[in-house]
């Protein structure tokens, strides 16, 4: 939903979001949501690894065969697709720019976990940064 | 809903003066008017929601983006709003809620009593300025001062608007 915003009000850009399906899962009315408004500049990428990799590795929806591409397709997100491999991803990479959204790819990915990567943790900071590198013109709150 | 024109209309235009370009909201009797001037508004962008948490995450994108939202729900939806509030409280987003309380005044529904007695404490726990409106003359001056808190301020701002003075109705009709 975050990023829907982002897209309406930065009509211009293509705006990609990367989540999660534990995540997606969470929130799964907001395919619905995005379905009515149907933004054609918002891709949604769920890197969808069947488990709650942060909690120990229990089974999410998705194991047990919810399909998560069939619900946004029954919400209106008409371009989602399903990628299980290196080469399907290969193909739906440049979709994901050119395709008119909303577009969805829900990638099918090892439960392994990858080396950490340490991001900042201070909200208000990222949050800042993202803000002031989309906005060149934005210098405070306004 | 003829009594809520009045009051609507002078919060409409306190949106349009505060330059808020996003209004997201979850269907509301007391908010029907407001809604329907937002969506018969083309300089304004309104989002239907499933879930008022939606809104949160929505409006906070809308600033990262660098433009102003605002959100209008009724109190039963505060309780969907909670954990999501995380998300402004961490990363300091402006918001601005519009809340329109039932489970108060002369309430003849039950299930609208718990939400709307606790909408105040759980707000002020998740670190949000409560301002309420008791009578329908402070509703539009509420707003606008809710949003320079909100946009200016930088803080999460939730208007609560009486049910007092939205009028004992029959909300059945």
């Amino acid at each position: 939903m975050t990023a829907f915003g982002v897209a309406l009000a930065q009509p211009e850009r293509r705006v990609v979001v990367i989540t999660g399906d534990g995540e997606l899962l969470a929130g799964i009315g907001s395919l619905a949501t995005v379905g009515v408004e149907r933004p054609r500049n918002l891709s949604i990428i769920v890197l969808d690894n069947q488990v709650y990799g942060a909690t120990g590795g229990q089974l999410t929806h998705t194991a047990a065969g919810v399909d998560l591409v069939g619900i946004a397709r029954a919400s209106g997100i008409v371009n989602s697709v399903l990628i299980r491999d290196q080469k399907g991803l290969e193909r739906a990479l440049p979709e994901v720019y050119e395709k008119p959204g909303p577009y969805l790819a829900v990638v099918k990915v090892s439960p392994q976990s990858a080396p950490r990567v340490d991001v900042p943790k201070d909200g208000t900071f990222t949050a800042r940064r993202f803000r002031s590198a989309i906005n060149q013109e934005i210098k405070d709150y306004g | 809903m003829v009594e809520s024109v009045s009051w609507s209309d002078e919060v409409f235009r306190v949106l349009r003066e505060a330059e808020v370009k996003q209004v997201a909201y979850v269907p509301d009797a007391g908010h029907q008017r407001l809604i329907k001037l937002c969506i018969d508004y083309n300089e304004i962008k309104h989002v239907p929601l499933t879930s008022e948490q939606e809104g949160i995450a929505l409006l906070g994108g809308a600033w990262l983006g660098g433009e102003r939202g605002a959100l209008l729900m009724q109190s039963s939806g505060v309780g969907n709003v909670i954990n999501m509030l995380s998300v402004p409280n961490e990363c300091r987003f402006p918001l601005l809620m519009i809340v329109t309380m039932r489970g108060e005044w002369a309430e003849f529904n039950p299930w609208q009593i718990p939400m709307g007695q606790a909408v105040e404490t759980t707000l002020k726990a998740m670190g949000v300025i409560v301002l309420r409106a008791a009578e329908e003359c402070l509703i539009s001056e509420t707003v606008s001062s809710a949003s320079k808190l909100a946009f200016e301020g930088g803080r999460m701002v939730a208007v609560l608007i009486s049910q007092r003075a939205l009028g004992q109705k029959d909300w059945n009709k």
